[in-house]
C-alpha cells in the first residue's frame, strides 16, 4: 500500500490507473495526492479496488473499520500501529474539515447567486424586519448573518415574549449592536398575544399562573448562582443602555417594560438616567414604586410625551406624593398622555397632574383606588383640563356616582369640547355618596343618554352590571357574583339630579327596590359652591 | 424680482393650460412630483406635452419615454435634465446597470403611476401587486434599478414586498423561499448563533 509514501506529493501528473476506465479523464492531470484522494473517495463505487470481504457490498464504516484493522494487524510493531491510528485520526479530521470548508464555499457561491442584492440594500430590507424575523433571517446563511449585524437593523428592538425565555446576554448583544441607532426597546413578558392599545385588561403577569406552561423555566434559576448565567432577565438587564458612554440610550425614544420580576427601583432609575430623549415610557407589572419612578422621569426625561404605568400590586402602591406631582408637571411640560393603572391615587394629587400638564389629551386612571372623581370638578372650564380628548376611568372602586354625574352634566353644559372618548364603566357599579361599599348605578341621576344625544362625537362607554341585578323583579341575567343592595339613588338633602327624558326603560325600576320609598324620578340638581373651595390648593 | 413676476404670470396661466391639456387627456400630477415649481410644470407641459427622452439600457436598447413621466419619479433623471447635461435632440441617457427587460418594467411603472395618479388607492395597489408578480430574480433586478434611478415609491413598494416574504417565517422557510443553501456557517459562527439566540432554535 502506498500509505507510507503519503506525505510526499509529486507535482508531475501520474499515469492513470488502468482499472478505472470511467474515471480516466478525471484522474489525468491530477497530482499524486489528489489521485489517491480520488481513489479513496471512489472506494464505494469500485468493487475491484475495494478491500472489503464481499465485493458487492458498498463501502461502509464497517468495511473501512475492517480494512483498518487488517492494516493494523499486518503492521510490524505496536509503535507502527499507534502511528497508523494517529494518522488515521488526523487525516480523517483534516478530510472532514476540508469537505466542510468546500461545502461552505459552494453554498456561499450558490447563495450569492440566489440573492444578488448588495449588502446595503440587504441591510435596508433587514432594518424593516421586526426582531424575531431578523434573528431567523440572520441564522439562514453566512451572508444574511453578516448583513444582519448592521446597527440599522437593531433600531427597534422587540424582545418581548409570552413566557420568560430571553436573558440578559441577548439583550446586551442586541443593544450593543444597535449602538446609537437604538430608537425603541420593548422588553419583558407579555402574557396575552398583543396588548391592545388603550386596552384596559391588566397586562400584569404572575409567575405563579404560568409556571406550568414554561418548559425549561425552573425555580432554581430565580436564585442567583455563582458563575451561572441566569436564563431570565435580572435587575441589570438594562445596564447596556448606559455602556459605551451611554451611546445606546442617548437617542432612545420608546421604552416598554413588561413584567420583569427582578427589576427594582435603583436599576430602573439608572436606566432612565441614560435616556434623556425618551418620549414614550410604558411600565407594566414591575416591582417599582410609583413615586421613585416618576422622580426618575422628572429628573431625566424632560421630553417625555407619554407615560403609562400599571402597578404590580394593584391598589397597594400609595407612594405618590403631591411634591412628586408638582415636580413632574414642572419638568415634563410636553406630556400628552398619562396612564396610571392600579395605584392608590388621591383626587387632589391627580388634580395637580391633570391641571398642570398644559398639553394633556389622554388620561387613563383605570382600576385606581381612592379617587372619587372630585378631581374632575370644574376641570373643563380652565386651562390644562379642557384639552382632554380621552378619559378612561374603568373599574375605579371608589369612583362616586355623583361625581360622574356632575362630570356628565358639565359636558352637557358645554365643557370638554375636545372630548372624544369617555369610559366610566365599572363591573361593580359606582360608589354611592355615603359609603363606597354600597354600589349603584342610577341612570336617572347620570345623564348618560343625554350626553350621547348632545355629543354624538363622544364615544361614551358606560357599562355597568345589568339593571336587573338591582331589582328583584328582574330575574334574567343576574350577575350572581355581584350581590348589590338594591339602592337605586343616592340623595342628600342638598344635592339631587334632574331627569330630562322619560323614555328610558330604566324608569320602571325607580323606587321599586328602594325601601326609603322616595320617588326618584324628578329631582333638581344644584351644585353647592363650597365644594369648589375644597379643591383649591 | 423679475423671476417672481414671471412665476406669478405663469401661475396665473397655469389653470388655462391645465384645461387645454386635460382635453388632450394629459393629467397634471402631484404627490410623486419631483419638481413642482409652476414654471417648470408649464415648460414641461407646454413646450411639448409629449416631450420624450431616450433611455439606453445595458444591452444598448433605446427606450423612448415621456420626459415628465421619468422626471416625476426618478431623482437621478430629474437631476440630469435639470443640470442641463442632457440634450433633448441628441443624447440618450445611458443606464448601464439596468437591462432592457427591467428598464421596460420600470418605465411601465412610472408611466402608469403618472397617468393614473388620481385613481383610488385600492386600484393602484391592485395594479402594483400585479406588477410585482414576477420571479425573485426579476424582483431583485427591479429593486436594484429603482435604487440606481432613485425612484422612491417603487423602492418602498419592493422593500415592503421582500420584507413581507421574510417576516414571520422560520429559518427553514426563509431558506426555501429564497433558495438559500445551508452550510454557510463556519463552526465559530454556528457556535455564536446558538449562544446568541438560544430561544429561537
Amino acid at each position: 500500500m502506498a500509505m507510507d509514501t503519503f506525505p510526499c506529493s509529486s507535482k508531475r501528473p501520474c499515469p492513470s490507473s488502468s482499472q478505472e476506465q470511467n474515471n480516466a479523464r478525471v484522474v489525468q492531470g491530477l497530482d499524486h495526492v489528489e489521485q489517491v484522494l480520488h481513489k479513496f473517495l471512489c472506494l464505494d463505487d469500485d468493487d475491484s479496488t475495494s478491500s472489503s470481504p464481499s465485493p458487492s457490498s458498498p463501502c461502509s464504516s464497517i468495511s473501512l473499520d475492517l480494512s483498518l484493522e487488517k492494516l493494523l494487524e499486518s503492521s510490524a510493531s505496536d509503535a507502527d500501529r499507534t502511528v497508523l491510528i494517529d494518522r488515521a485520526l488526523r487525516m480523517g479530521s483534516m478530510l472532514l474539515d476540508a469537505a466542510k470548508h468546500s461545502s461552505r464555499k459552494r453554498a456561499s457561491k450558490h447563495n450569492s447567486l440566489a440573492w444578488p442584492l448588495p449588502p446595503d440594500l440587504t441591510i435596508k430590507v433587514f432594518s424593516m424586519l421586526e426582531t424575531q424575523s431578523l434573528c431567523h433571517a440572520s441564522a439562514t446563511c453566512s451572508l444574511f448573518n453578516k448583513c444582519a449585524k448592521d446597527p440599522l437593523c437593531y433600531a427597534n428592538l422587540d424582545l418581548t415574549s409570552r413566557v420568560p425565555k430571553i436573558n440578559n446576554s441577548v439583550v446586551s448583544t442586541m443593544i450593543q449592536r444597535a449602538g446609537n441607532a437604538l430608537r425603541s426597546l420593548k422588553l419583558g413578558v407579555i402574557p396575552c398575544a398583543t396588548p391592545l392599545p388603550g386596552s384596559c385588561q391588566p397586562l400584569v403577569y404572575t409567575n405563579r399562573n404560568s409556571i406550568v406552561e414554561v418548559s425549561n423555566f425552573s425555580w432554581n434559576d430565580k436564585r442567583s448562582r455563582q458563575g451561572r448565567e441566569s436564563s431570565i432577565l435580572t435587575r441589570s438587564c438594562l445596564s447596556p443602555l448606559s455602556r459605551d458612554g451611554g451611546a445606546p440610550g442617548i437617542l432612545l425614544r420608546k421604552l416598554y417594560l413588561y413584567n420583569i420580576e427582578r427589576m427594582d427601583n435603583a436599576s430602573l432609575g439608572q436606566a432612565l438616567s441614560a435616556c434623556p430623549s425618551l418620549l414614550d415610557l410604558e411600565i407594566v407589572g414591575l416591582h417599582v414604586e410609583l413615586r421613585q419612578t416618576l422622580m426618575s422621569v422628572s429628573a431625566n426625561c424632560h421630553s417625555i410625551e407619554r407615560l403609562c404605568f400599571e402597578s404590580s400590586k394593584t391598589g397597594r402602591d400609595d407612594s405618590l406624593k403631591t411634591q412628586t406631582c408638582l415636580e413632574l408637571v414642572d419638568n415634563c411640560p410636553h406630556l400628552t398622555s398619562l396612564s396610571l393603572r392600579g395605584f392608590k391615587l388621591h383626587d387632589y394629587k391627580i388634580r395637580v397632574l391633570v391641571k398642570g400638564f398644559q398639553k394633556l389629551k389622554y388620561v387613563d386612571f383605570s382600576t385606581s383606588y381612592s379617587i372619587t372623581g372630585s378631581f374632575l370638578r370644574s376641570l373643563g372650564s380652565c386651562m390644562g383640563g379642557n384639552l382632554l380628548e380621552v378619559l378612561i376611568l374603568r373599574d375605579c372602586m371608589h369612583l362616586k356616582e355623583v361625581e360622574v354625574a356632575r362630570f356628565l352634566t358639565a359636558i352637557l353644559a358645554g365643557d370638554f369640547k375636545f372630548l372624544l372618548r369617555l369610559d366610566i364603566s365599572n363591573k361593580e357599579g359606582l360608589a354611592s355618596e355615603g359609603d363606597w361599599y354600597h354600589r349603584c348605578f342610577n341612570s336617572s341621576i347620570m345623564p348618560v343618554k343625554q350626553v350621547l344625544e348632545a355629543r354624538p362625537d363622544i364615544n361614551l362607554v358606560a357599562e355597568y352590571p345589568a339593571e336587573g341585578s338591582y331589582n328583584d323583579s328582574f330575574d334574567t341575567d343576574m350577575n350572581s357574583e355581584i350581590s348589590l343592595p338594591s339602592q337605586l339613588s343616592s340623595h342628600n338633602s342638598d344635592r339631587s339630579i334632574f331627569l330630562s327624558t322619560s323614555e328610558s326603560s330604566y324608569n320602571s325600576d325607580q323606587g321599586s327596590g328602594n325601601e326609603d320609598g322616595q320617588d326618584a324620578s324628578y329631582v333638581i340638581y344644584e351644585e353647592s359652591s363650597d365644594e369648589i373651595d375644597f379643591l383649591s390648593l | 424680482m423679475e423671476l417672481l413676476c414671471i412665476r406669478q404670470w405663469i401661475s396665473g396661466l397655469l389653470p388655462t393650460v391645465k384645461k387645454w391639456l386635460s382635453a388632450w387627456c394629459i393629467k397634471p400630477v402631484g404627490g410623486a412630483l419631483v419638481r413642482q415649481e409652476p414654471e417648470y410644470i408649464l415648460l414641461a407641459l407646454m413646450g411639448s406635452p409629449l416631450k420624450k427622452i431616450m433611455l439606453c439600457s445595458s444591452e444598448k436598447e433605446i427606450f423612448s419615454v415621456e420626459e415628465q413621466v421619468m422626471v416625476q419619479h426618478s431623482v437621478i433623471i430629474n437631476n440630469m435634465i435639470e443640470d442641463g447635461s442632457y440634450n433633448h435632440e441628441e443624447s440618450k441617457i445611458p443606464l448601464d446597470c439596468v437591462d432592457s427587460k427591467t428598464l421596460k418594467k420600470v418605465i411601465d411603472y412610472c408611466t402608469h403611476h403618472t397617468h393614473h395618479h388620481n385613481d383610488n388607492q385600492e386600484d393602484l395597489e391592485a395594479w402594483d401587486a400585479q406588477f410585482l408578480n414576477v420571479d425573485s430574480n426579476g424582483l431583485y433586478d427591479l429593486l436594484m434599478a429603482a435604487n440606481y434611478l432613485e425612484i422612491r415609491n417603487l423602492l418602498d413598494l419592493i422593500y415592503g414586498t421582500i420584507k413581507n416574504m421574510i417576516k414571520g417565517k422560520k429559518i427553514d422557510e426563509i431558506r426555501r423561499i429564497f433558495n438559500i443553501k445551508d452550510h454557510g456557517f463556519t463552526p465559530e459562527e454556528e457556535e455564536q448563533n446558538r449562544k446568541e439566540y438560544p430561544h429561537f432554535y
